[in-house]
């Protein structure tokens, strides 16, 4: 039975993580390349967590949670600047998701819908795609079905089943009602749903990790709306640190080590077995760590980075990829906004973030109207309603349009997006492309010398033909708004072949019964490594229209609780 | 340690959500009308240290020398004049850009303030004010981007990297020389509508350097927390009606479930889609305010839509880098390519 672990993250798939092992007595290295920025951590209850996160819109400017742009940039091109031999179009931010200790989740909106049943059988039940590599996955939703209750109870998630609608509980069955009831539902996202019921769609609270009424003792949220993009100042929302990290590291188990950049997955000769793992301190000081499992959860684009920087005499193409898959089949959820413009002040900010959801759009939609728009079928997603923008972002995005001077201040004083439109944002799943991808940029380095994640990528014409079939279907639940005098839809998908930044992101190291197609398999390890486990997003392989992060926990929960039976 | 600015008191009932009627009543608006635009656009003499300014460490003084920063407030005057409301130059925009530029002069820098609360949502304290100190990490980002590369190898991984601080150096100087050519003694000299005309006609590679970073840092100055040394008065909070930060105290729920204005629709007697029903909808007779200029708005609201979503706006300003040419070009790509292949 092994005992020991390294987990390279520590976002909710690696806390979830070392928090199981540390629950079974392993002992734990958890290497996190950001910094910690709750005080207290480890020394604790969370519950009595410090924070110097804050409401501050020029803290998430300048970055703070965040990878520097300049430090450790991202490149980025699409397809077809890559087929006309672009290096790249874009470097910076691009897509890079958080970089703290507890990840992404730090400043997420905490967002928990499940996957669905169909979703794990979506290329047996639907067929196959032109351009896209569908495949099953090789573990189904009941068999995630304990674990998300376990992580839902063990991070706090609010919902109410008796409002959700059984089309919904169907495809999502749940054993046991919500740990809390929901938030207040934002009076702008009461608007758009009286619009949505109009139409004939079903609304209801949207499930998240956010305390309604005090829990773990912490307090309950008081909608303040800086939700997502800001850590909660009040420690109102469960997340990967709260839940899982402080009470892993108060366990005696499990240590975390800030500013460590994992670079390197060293293997024996035959190239079965990772003798080790490198980082980088922020001294630019290399270490070497050993133990019997090597558990990554360092998000998608950055896992798969690290198994290429791993490529060795016996991995030639990176560690785990004799498949050639590794980076591939990369997926974000490609965003249909919309928003509904009013007369007056909505006051769309004033909620816990989008407080209501609709799964009407999920689909599959299928027939002749469909076919038409040149895919056999169409997968939508969740809708989520009610967003609003603070201030500072505002502007950022008036900057864009209507440069400096007066015009400018007008539209702030106006604020038609900030006060006068309650937004929408259909999550659209994006079907796994061979040529999405995320490689190694043969020039751009970040501040240790290591090549940068390059993220190639267009929307398949899946997506474009979602967001042509559904994105009218969307305006007119807006317009059916009660107030609204006007509302626009923007299809991400048909503007632009960038990658969308959306924070949401899959399948770089997909899970499968097939080494010859797949990377790892189903319990995340690397077919061709006996000890390497990827414990994140990598591992999905479709990227159903749901917010991603219950689905991570409780698939590294599963993966974890067998490691430590010894399945795997 | 170095003192934040002390934000100012704002009268009790300013608790109550409408608050820049209660602001205006009060006659508490920002005195000035600025000292450019309206007045005929001379500018008067230069910036003093208001009490309450952060105050560098010993042996450090702010970068930008009086004179630079009386044309970085000319510039700014341009970027948000002031009208009936304030502008950049009310809220101190230039003394905020003087102060990330010399952010490694206070101890911790000044570059990002602390948290969880300032002192107005409630809480009895500032933590605001007590900026965090900066690991090597974060040290070494903001350096690179305030000071440059400076021909040190371990900062040009990439290649060399210009520094804010020279371009606003170089580009300030560009300014007073531009307007040299127009027969001024400096660029603070020119009238308001000069110095936009001198802007808009361009062709100057340090000026649109410069033009580049300080739109962007004049908006962080003029719409973020007060304790990076801009908003001064909440200026830039109060002219757009923006609650700023709330925390701890945050909205009951019948201030997120009800409309604080409630229009004809809300005295219907039609309930309304709510999770849990925790406050009867408010039955006042209020007017709903009617806003003529939205007209113009609603032409460009599709193209006002592409970035709404806390995601991808967050996106936009996490690339921007602190530069509006990468605002810009990101929202035009997909203004562009909308007009070109969208929904019909």
């Amino acid at each position: 039975m092994s005992k020991t672990a390294i987990v390279i993250g520590s976002g909710p798939a690696g806390g979830v993580t070392a928090w199981a092992l540390a629950q079974a007595g392993w002992s734990v290295t958890v290497l996190e390349r950001g910094r910690n920025l709750r005080p207290g951590f480890g020394e604790v209850p969370s519950g009595q967590l410090g924070t110097l996160y804050g409401s501050d819109e020029v803290k998430s400017s300048r970055a703070f949670g965040f990878p520097d742009p300049v430090m450790e940039p991202m490149t980025g091109r699409t397809q077809s600047e890559a087929a006309a031999g672009t290096e790249r179009s874009t470097q910076g931010a691009v897509v890079n998701m958080g970089a703290a200790v507890g990840g992404t989740s730090m400043h997420y909106n905490a967002k928990f819908p499940r996957f669905w049943r169909q979703d794990f059988t979506q290329f047996s039940d639907l067929g196959p795609v032109d351009g896209a590599q569908m495949a099953d996955w090789p573990i189904s939703y009941d068999e995630l079905a304990p674990f998300y209750d376990e992580v839902e109870y063990q991070i706090g998630v609010q919902g109410d089943v008796s409002a959700m609608p059984d089309f919904v509980l169907a495809q999502s069955p749940r054993s046991r009602d919500f740990v809390m009831p929901p938030n207040p539902t934002g009076y702008a996202a009461q608007l758009l749903a009286d619009g949505a019921r109009r139409v004939g769609f079903n609304p209801f609270p949207y499930p998240a990790a956010v305390n309604s009424q005090e829990f773990d003792g912490r307090p309950a949220c008081n909608s303040c709306g800086l939700c997502s993009g800001f850590g909660c100042p009040i420690n109102a929302r469960g997340d990967s640190l709260v839940s899982f990290l402080n009470p892993a590291v108060l366990t005696g188990n499990v240590q975390v080590i800030p500013r460590a950049l994992a670079y390197r997955i060293e293997t024996n000769a035959a190239g079965d077995k990772a003798t080790a793992v490198h980082y980088y301190d922020d001294q630019r000081v290399s270490h070497s760590l050993t133990a019997d499992k090597i558990l990554i959860a360092g998000s998608p684009i950055q896992t798969a980075r690290l198994l290429l920087l791993s490529a060795n005499s016996a991995h030639p193409n990176g560690l785990g990829n004799r498949s050639d898959q590794v980076g591939r089949n990369l997926m974000f959820h490609n965003f249909i906004l919309g928003g509904a413009l009013y007369e007056r002040d909505i006051q769309s900010l004033r909620a816990q973030s989008t407080t209501l959801e609709i799964d009407d759009l999920v689909g599959p939609f299928t027939g002749p109207e469909i076919q038409a728009l040149g895919v056999p079928y169409i997968k939508g997603a969740l809708v989520q309603l009610g967003s609003g923008l603070p201030l500072l972002t505002e502007a950022y995005t008036y900057a864009g349009y209507a440069g400096y001077g007066l015009a400018h201040k007008e539209l702030m004083r106006l604020s038609p997006m900030r006060s006068r439109i309650a937004g929408v944002q259909m999550v659209g799943e994006d079907l796994p492309q061979a040529n999405n991808r995320v490689d190694l940029d043969p020039t751009v380095k970040d501040w240790h010398g290591l090549p940068s994640p390059r993220v190639t990528y267009a929307p398949h014409q899946h997506e474009k033909a979602a967001a042509t079939y559904l994105g009218p279907q969307i305006e007119a639940m807006l317009l059916a708004s009660p107030g609204a005098i006007g509302a626009a839809v923007i299809p991400n998908a048909l503007i632009s072949d960038a990658a969308p930044s959306t924070f949401h992101q899959g399948g770089t190291a997909r899970m499968g019964n097939d080494p010859d197609t797949s990377v790892c398999d189903r319990y995340g390890r690397l077919h061709e490594v006996d000890n390497v486990h990827v414990m994140d997003a990598s591992t999905f392989v479709t990227f159903p229209g749901f917010n991603p992060t219950v689905t991570i926990l409780a698939n590294a929960l599963r993966i974890s609780r067998a490691l430590i039976d010894g399945t795997t | 340690m170095s003192k934040g600015a002390q934000p100012p008191r704002l009268p009790a009932n300013s608790l109550s959500l409408n608050r820049r009627d209660v602001l205006r009543g009060g006659g508490a608006v920002v005195a000035s009308f600025g000292l450019f635009g309206c007045q005929g656009g001379r500018v008067n003499v230069g910036v003093t240290r208001e009490p309450g300014d952060p105050v560098p460490v010993e042996g450090q003084s702010l970068f930008l020398s009086a004179e630079e920063v009386q044309t970085l407030d000319a510039l700014t005057d341009v970027f948000i004049p002031a009208d009936l409301d304030a502008g950049a130059v009310d809220a101190r925009c230039a003394h905020a850009i003087n102060l990330l530029l010399s952010a490694f002069a206070f101890d911790p820098p000044m570059i990002f303030a602390g948290g969880p609360f300032s002192d107005r949502g409630g809480a009895q304290r500032n933590d605001f004010e007590n900026f965090v100190p900066l690991d090597r990490y974060e040290e070494m980002a903001w350096r690179l981007k305030i000071e440059g590369s400076q021909g040190q190898p371990e900062r040009e991984f990439n290649g060399p990297v210009a520094g804010w601080q020279q371009v606003y150096r170089d580009g300030l100087a560009a300014l007073n020389e531009a307007a040299g050519g127009y027969g001024f003694e400096s660029f603070a000299q020119m009238p308001a509508a000069t110095r936009e005309l001198l802007l808009r006609a361009g062709g100057n590679a340090d000026i649109e350097a410069l033009v580049d970073v300080a739109f962007i840092h004049t908006l962080d100055a003029m719409y973020g927390a007060p304790e990076y040394g801009g908003n001064n008065n909440l200026a830039g909070w109060d002219f757009t009606g923006y609650m700023g930060d709330v925390q701890p105290r945050g909205f009951s729920a019948e201030q997120v479930e009800n409309p604080d204005n409630p229009g004809l629709l809300d005295m219907l007697p039609v309930k309304r889609f709510q999770a849990r029903t925790t406050s009867p909808p408010q039955a006042a007779l209020l007017a709903v305010p009617s806003l003529d200029e939205l007209q113009k708005i609603q032409q460009a609201i599709r193209e006002l839509m592409l970035l709404h979503s806390e995601e991808l706006s967050l996106g936009l300003m996490l690339d921007a880098q602190g530069r509006w040419s990468r605002v810009r070009n990101r929202v035009a790509q997909l203004a562009n390519s909308e007009r070109s292949g969208g929904l019909a």
